[in-house]
Formats: C-alpha cells, sequence, structure tokens
C-alpha cells in the first residue's frame, strides 16, 4: 500500500523535467559552437612549429654548443701554460734566476 | 554514429564533422548536464567546455567507442569537476551545495516545475552525487544499464543496485513529504 502511494507521488511527479530552454537554444548553441572552433584553430595555427623554426632552433642550440667547447678549450690552454710556467720556475733555484737577469741586463 | 578521425582528415572536413557531432548530441548532452546542475547558465558553459575538450581530444578518439559514449564521459567528467569546483570555490559541504543548488534552481528564469516536480528535485538533491547520476540517467533519460556501464566505467550489477537504492530513497522522501 505503502510502495502504491508512493508511486503515485513519483507518477504525479512524472519524468517531465521542469526545466525551460531560451528559444531557439540549440540552433544558436550549435552556431556558436562552429566560431569558436574556427577561432581555437586560428589560436592553435598561430602557435604551430613551422618546419623552419626547428632548422632556426638547432642552428642557434648548435652555435651556442661550439661557442662552449672554444670558451672552455681555451680557458684549458691558458691553464696548462700557467701551469708549465710555474713547474720550470719550481726547477730553477733563486740565484740562477738573478744571474739570468743580470747577465740579461749586461749584455744590453 | 562511429567517427575516426585520422591525421590525414582535412582541417575544413574535421570541422564540418565536429559541427554534425556538435548538432546530433548537444540537446541530449544538454540534459544530461542540466539535470546535474539545475541551472540553464551552468549547464551551457558546462556543454560547451563539453564539446572544447572535445574538439581538443578528437584526433586522440579510438574509433572503438561508441562517439556518443566517448562524450558523454567528458561530459559527465565535466559535470563532476564544474560541481567540485563550485563547492571549493564556496567552501560548502556537500549539504550546503546541494541547497545553494536548489535556490538557484528555483531562482533560474528558466525552471518551469510545479510543486510536484519541485519536490522531486528536492528528493534527487538527498542523494549522493553518483547516485544521482546514476537515478538521473536511468530516471529521466531512461538510458539502458549497458550503456551507463560504459559511460561510468561501473559493472551493470553495481549500477542497478545503485538506482534501487535511489529509488527508495526518493520514494521514502516523497513519502515523508506527502504526510507532512
Amino acid at each position: 500500500m505503502t510502495k502504491e502511494k508512493t508511486n503515485i507521488e513519483l507518477q504525479k511527479a512524472g519524468r517531465k523535467r521542469p526545466f525551460k530552454l531560451p528559444e531557439n537554444y540549440f540552433d544558436d548553441f550549435a552556431v556558436k559552437m562552429d566560431k569558436l572552433i574556427t577561432d581555437n584553430k586560428k589560436v592553435t595555427n598561430t602557435f604551430r612549429l613551422r618546419p623552419w623554426m626547428y632548422g632556426t632552433a638547432a642552428s642557434l642550440i648548435a652555435i651556442v654548443f661550439l661557442g662552449q667547447i672554444y670558451k672552455t678549450n681555451y680557458k684549458n690552454e691558458k691553464l696548462a701554460m700557467e701551469v708549465q710556467d710555474t713547474y720550470i720556475l719550481s726547477q730553477v733555484n733563486e740565484s740562477s734566476i738573478i744571474d739570468y737577469y743580470l747577465t740579461a741586463e749586461n749584455d744590453k | 554514429m562511429k567517427l575516426k578521425a585520422t591525421s590525414n582528415d582535412s582541417e575544413i572536413d574535421k570541422s564540418k564533422s565536429f559541427s554534425k557531432i556538435v548538432r546530433t548530441y548537444q540537446e541530449r548532452l544538454y540534459w544530461h548536464i542540466r539535470q546535474m546542475v539545475l541551472v540553464h547558465d551552468d549547464a551551457n558553459d558546462v556543454l560547451q567546455n563539453t564539446f572544447l575538450k572535445a574538439w581538443k581530444g578528437l584526433d586522440n578518439f579510438r574509433g572503438d567507442a561508441k562517439i556518443s559514449t566517448w562524450l558523454y564521459r567528458i561530459a559527465t567528467n565535466e559535470t563532476l569537476t564544474f560541481l567540485a569546483q563550485k563547492r571549493m570555490k564556496h567552501t560548502l559541504s556537500i549539504d550546503e551545495t546541494e541547497d545553494l543548488l536548489l535556490q538557484k534552481m528555483q531562482a533560474d528564469a528558466y525552471f518551469d516545475g510545479d510543486e510536484a516536480q519541485l519536490k522531486l528535485q528536492k528528493a534527487i538533491l538527498t542523494l549522493p552525487e553518483k547516485q544521482r547520476l546514476v537515478f538521473n540517467m536511468r530516471f529521466y533519460e531512461e538510458m539502458p544499464y549497458k550503456e551507463m556501464s560504459k559511460i561510468l566505467d561501473t559493472s551493470v550489477g553495481a549500477l542497478k543496485a545503485s538506482y534501487h537504492h535511489a529509488s527508495k530513497k526518493v520514494e521514502k522522501f516523497l513519502k515523508t513529504e506527502s504526510d507532512l
């Protein structure tokens, strides 16, 4: 009996949705979506990477990379020369250096 | 309707196909969303986001699923995300969100229900979100359980049980209200 009563209640409310829509809503919505998709496509196209961009990016990376290699080589070369000078000086005693400079002065 | 988008499709063909998809499914998806968010403007926003997401993901759509299932899944996710964001924005509990939804629905210019329908909406709003989704899909959309199962990624048995519990709760709510 209770179930019958509640079924009546549900039936009274029915399956009809209690909602309305603006006039021509679905027609207008479809048109609006078409426009949105076109705009969306334009935005996507603006930001799309072109093949020439890949080439330019690769060239820039190569230039930076080669520059770094050159810079590192130059630094290493300079360091090696300094190390060599220090080594030579450490092998010669102080009096020999003084003699060398005095002789050089006398030769002028 | 099945659609298999390939990378060879020209952009114009793709737009035309998608335009057809919008026209075919907009109404069904709108009501699916509206029944959950209740207010027309919100349903309009969620429907728009649904189609935009579908458009962006069209290349990834695998033709092994029905396009309607795929769209319903997107619409359902967008709807649940919208409701969660609404809760977070207003820092509301689930009960408070339901009250807010009910108030907004009654204030909406596009609400057109009588007392019995309003009572039914109140009853449906007492259900947990997922159960409400199942109830609406079965009661209003009269969707077969098999299709619901694919959309919600839940077994048919679990959906039947969920709908049964939901109906009982709605019936109980309506009975209590009518006894008052």
